[in-house]
């Protein structure tokens, strides 16, 4: 935990909507350190999840810079980015996201399959990861037959399989119970301990934020702590 | 009578009574025979031409006397599948028929057969210019140009036809996708989030398209051979049980619906059909690709 991994300077996003424009971030400046566990705090429109996808690549910004292992993100083009998406970052969402049609396993392994890695190797990857995250008895389940703990440790396999050094997830236990939530952070949190990745949480859940190592909070786009 | 056979299909289509044209015998066509109700062993009387011109002649001159006609025995009744034939051809011995028009050692003209018809109007000008002047030489298609013109007009119909509904059917194909397109729009956010390109993403639902489409051709080419394999089955059904006739020999000519497969047409239209639908997926596919990542992932 030493070289800075991702900084972000003067970082803007508006949208345009019909008739106004909404100002989501209004210059964010931030340094995240090689395997650090951050939290981003907030209420809702505050500009965490904006924010989370900007330093992802999801999205880009307006104004402002995005430094990745001293490539600036913003001026990306889009097969960087997808490049970025697919190799260096990985996310894991508050609804999950896995797709129906396809089992634990096949859900794991989808980024490893898009990156191009050969089935053989992606599949021993993925039942790695999902014995890792206690799911080795459940890979040939879909969606539909696992809890909604479960299915988002099949999200956090996804995010991990294609080693990547960042890790960014938006409201991972927004939509838990308290005390699945409280693993899913633990086994994150780990997982990046053993993996030295960086761990970036957006979560308005103070006992999320708790766990964290360093919290950010956000107030109207503008980072107006960090503690 | 052996080197006939190989020309003519009368003698392979008897459908009753046998070819046998010795003494005063004669073959007629089945509509002949059932317009004028009659049977093999059945005795049918012919006026030629001449005979009546002798009538005609008697009677404007106001002479008291009858002309008897030839009288014959119906030995056999072919049915070509053709109506023409059927219904307006008799068959007698080349003797009877030449006493019949007082031809002595003469005819009236001769049928030659091909063994290709397409190769007719070469073969008739090679004949002209052989026979000279005199003869009149006319092929199959010049006896038939009416029907024809009309069957490639019928062609030419259909053909606008299909294609007006390949079209619809290739915006079915676009309105599904793009429900589907629409349905998945997270899935695509998701697939993006997590490393697909564009293109990736535009060929999932390509590939989406090439694969209904060659099953729909696929279906279309089985099924469409499977129609033409039963059309006849189906037109006697249909006649039989709703008592009309969908394809009226006397006015299309034939006594069964005909069909002739082209390979090459089958590529054309399966060819254009695949074409089509690819197309038709282009616009959805596109649409799906160039979604914005995070507005895909958090759609409704």
């Amino acid at each position: 935990m030493n070289d800075p991994i991702l900084t972000v300077r003067g970082l803007t996003k508006a949208y345009v909507m019909v008739r106004r424009t909404l100002q989501v971030l209004r210059g964010v400046d931030l340094e995240v350190l090689r395997g650090e566990f951050l939290a981003l705090r907030g209420a809702s429109g505050a500009g965490k999840s904006t924010l989370l996808h900007l330093m992802g690549g999801l999205d880009q910004p307006n104004a402002g810079e995005i430094i990745f292992a001293g490539q600036n993100l913003a001026r990306f083009s889009e097969a960087q980015r997808t490049a970025f998406r697919s190799r260096q970052v990985g996310f894991v969402f508050q609804s999950y996201h896995l797709l129906p049609e396809l089992d634990a396993l096949e859900n794991a392994c989808l980024p490893a399959r898009i990156a191009r890695t050969s089935a053989g190797e992606a599949e021993a990857r993925g039942r790695e990861l999902l014995a890792r995250v206690g799911l080795a008895d459940r890979l040939d389940h879909h969606p539909t037959e696992l809890s909604g703990g479960e299915q988002q440790r099949v999200a956090i396999a996804r995010a991990l399989i294609n080693g990547p050094e960042l890790l960014l997830a938006d409201e991972p236990t927004g939509n838990l119970d308290s005390r699945t939530g409280g693993e899913i952070v633990e086994l994150l949190k780990t997982l990046c301990a053993e993996r030295r990745m960086t761990l970036i949480i957006a979560t308005h859940d103070a006992r999320v934020a708790t766990q964290a190592g360093r919290v950010i909070e956000l107030i109207d786009g503008r980072m107006v702590q960090d503690a | 009578m052996a080197t006939e056979s190989k020309v003519s299909v009368l003698q392979s289509n008897l459908v009753e009574g046998k070819f046998d044209l010795s003494g005063r015998g004669l073959v007629v066509g089945s509509d002949f025979a059932a317009n004028l109700r009659l049977r093999v062993g059945d005795t049918l009387s012919v006026y030629s031409p001449g005979e009546i011109q002798k009538m005609k002649t008697a009677y404007d001159h106001h002479e008291q006397s009858g002309v008897l006609p030839d009288d014959y025995e119906i030995r056999g009744i072919f049915d070509t599948g053709y109506y023409e034939y059927n219904a307006r051809f008799i068959i007698s011995s080349l003797a009877n028929a030449e006493e019949l028009y007082d031809l002595n050692d003469a005819v009236h003209g001769l049928f030659v057969t091909l063994k290709d018809p397409e190769l007719a109007t070469g073969f008739k000008l090679k004949l002209e210019s052989q026979l000279g002047p005199d003869y009149d030489v006319s092929t199959w298609m010049d006896q038939n140009s009416a029907m024809l013109d009309a069957v490639l007009v019928e062609k030419n119909l259909m053909f606008y036809i299909m294609f007006f509904i390949v079209i619809v059917a290739a915006f079915g194909i676009t309105c599904t996708l793009i429900t589907f397109v629409v349905m998945k729009t997270r899935e695509i956010g998701l697939l993006k989030a997590v490393g697909a390109s564009n293109r990736q993403v535009m060929l999932v639902f390509v590939i989406q398209s090439v694969i209904v489409s060659v099953f729909g051709v696929a279906s279309g080419v089985t099924l469409g051979l499977f129609a033409i394999y039963v059309r006849n089955d189906f037109l006697h059904f249909m006649n039989h049980v709703t008592g009309f006739e969908l394809f009226p020999a006397k006015i299309y000519g034939f006594g069964e619906l005909p069909a002739l497969i082209i390979p090459s047409d089958i590529v054309i239209i399966c060819g254009g059909s695949l074409v089509i639908c690819l197309l038709a997926a282009i616009l959805p596919a596109r649409h799906a690709s160039k979604m914005n990542t995070v507005e895909a992932l958090h759609h409704e």
